[in-house]
């Protein structure tokens, strides 16, 4: 059981793919100008990794070295294209939203990577805790970059047309370059910065 | 010699199974993500969209923004669409204005109005509703204050209503992307 937990932790903090494994880059940085696009795509990438990452696992015994890499790929592309579909029906606005970056969830090195050298190596158990643990390190980094993006470029936070709050001086001078890509650069490099200077996130 | 083809032929065998059964799930669920799009469909509202968008098969509607989203048969993004009412000469004028982005207009359905009828068919006539076809969304006002449309004579009210009408919808377009 520890070992599990361990192995959930591992992919929020030692091994987050955004701060330390620096994957998955380009959504963190494209995809954060509201929190309400962060957690979408966060959701729709927890969801396409956990299933790769079960059905890699339970299939790895029969996949040969040889086609290890193709496989995964059949397999995650069917899931993101289920996926994109899912959200067209459901959550269209959202689809819209994230225009692009949804069926780009194919190309993430998050998903392959973790598919291909993880779970095809690992039982089902442990590759489901690491999908998870990667998952929701994925997501909490960018709900945390969206948010500070969007609290100092707006002056408040709002998600799924529920303001949270607005600050009061901000709300009406807000620091623009932040829900432009350069604040995204700026917002990512700082809390890269920040957390290394605190030990929370070490090099491996 | 047979064990050696049977292990070469494994992973060329696995592709094909995993391929096959690939494509037989995303048919599946396309088939039951289409029956869920259509029971969501008002057949009206369709049938005014396609007004807009002949090729409209699917839309999606916005209950915050009151956009609608259309989509055609190979589920791609064909453009957007929203409603907008003001007063004509004696009544009000509601129409369905249709983008293909947030700069284009692709073209307006009026859905409701009463006004007088031949008033209304001088609009017609001198096909008033066609000028609005392929505009881009800063020319939507009246010649007169800066803009590219032009009022029917003897019918001005009704053409100022219909014009008023587009600018109210196009306010939403702020949802769009």
């Amino acid at each position: 059981m520890s070992a599990w937990l361990k192995q959930l932790a591992n992919g929020v903090i030692s091994a987050n793919p955004v701060l330390v494994l620096a994957l998955g880059l380009c959504p963190a940085l494209a995809v954060t100008a509201s929190l309400e696009q962060a957690l979408g795509l966060g959701a729709a990438v927890a969801g396409v990794l956990l299933a790769s990452s079960i059905i890699v696992s339970l299939l790895r015994r029969i996949i040969p070295d040889s086609v290890r890499l193709p496989v995964v790929l059949i397999i995650v592309a069917t899931l993101v294209s289920i996926t994109y579909m899912l959200f067209q029906t459901f959550f269209p606005s959202m689809q819209q939203s994230l225009g692009i970056y949804l069926p780009l969830i194919a190309a993430y090195c998050i998903v392959l990577g973790r598919a291909e050298g993880f779970a095809a190596r690992n039982t089902l158990l442990r590759s489901i805790a690491d999908a998870l643990g990667m998952a929701f390190g994925f997501a909490l980094v960018l709900a945390l970059v969206a948010s500070i993006r969007e609290i100092l470029g707006t002056g408040g936070l709002e998600v799924f047309n529920n303001q949270l709050f607005t600050i009061p001086g901000l709300s009406d001078n807000p620091v623009y370059i932040f829900i432009l890509p350069a604040g995204a650069f700026l917002t990512i490099g700082l809390l890269l910065a920040l957390f290394r200077r605190m030990g929370v996130v070490k090099h491996e | 010699m047979r064990l050696r083809w049977t292990r070469a032929l494994y992973p060329a065998l696995l592709l094909v199974v995993l391929t096959a059964a690939s494509i037989a799930s995303l048919v599946a669920m396309a088939g039951y993500t289409r029956a869920v799009l259509e029971s969501q469909q008002n057949p009206e509202t369709l049938a005014a969209l396609q007004q807009v968008f002949p090729e409209a098969t699917f839309y999606s509607f916005d209950i915050d923004t009151e956009v609608y989203t259309v989509y055609n048969n190979g589920r791609t993004h064909i453009g957007y669409a929203f409603y907008g009412s003001k007063w004509g000469y004696i009544s009000n004028i509601t129409v369905l204005v249709g983008l293909e982005d947030s700069q284009t207009i692709r073209g307006i359905y009026v859905t409701k109005q009463l006004e007088s009828p031949q008033y209304w068919k001088r609009l017609v006539d001198k096909n008033f509703f066609d000028q609005f076809d392929g505009i881009k969304v800063a020319d939507c006002n009246l010649e007169r204050y800066g803009g590219i449309l032009d009022t029917v004579t003897g019918a001005t009210y009704s053409s100022r209503g219909v014009v008023a009408a587009v600018q109210d919808a196009l306010t939403k377009i702020e949802y769009i992307d």
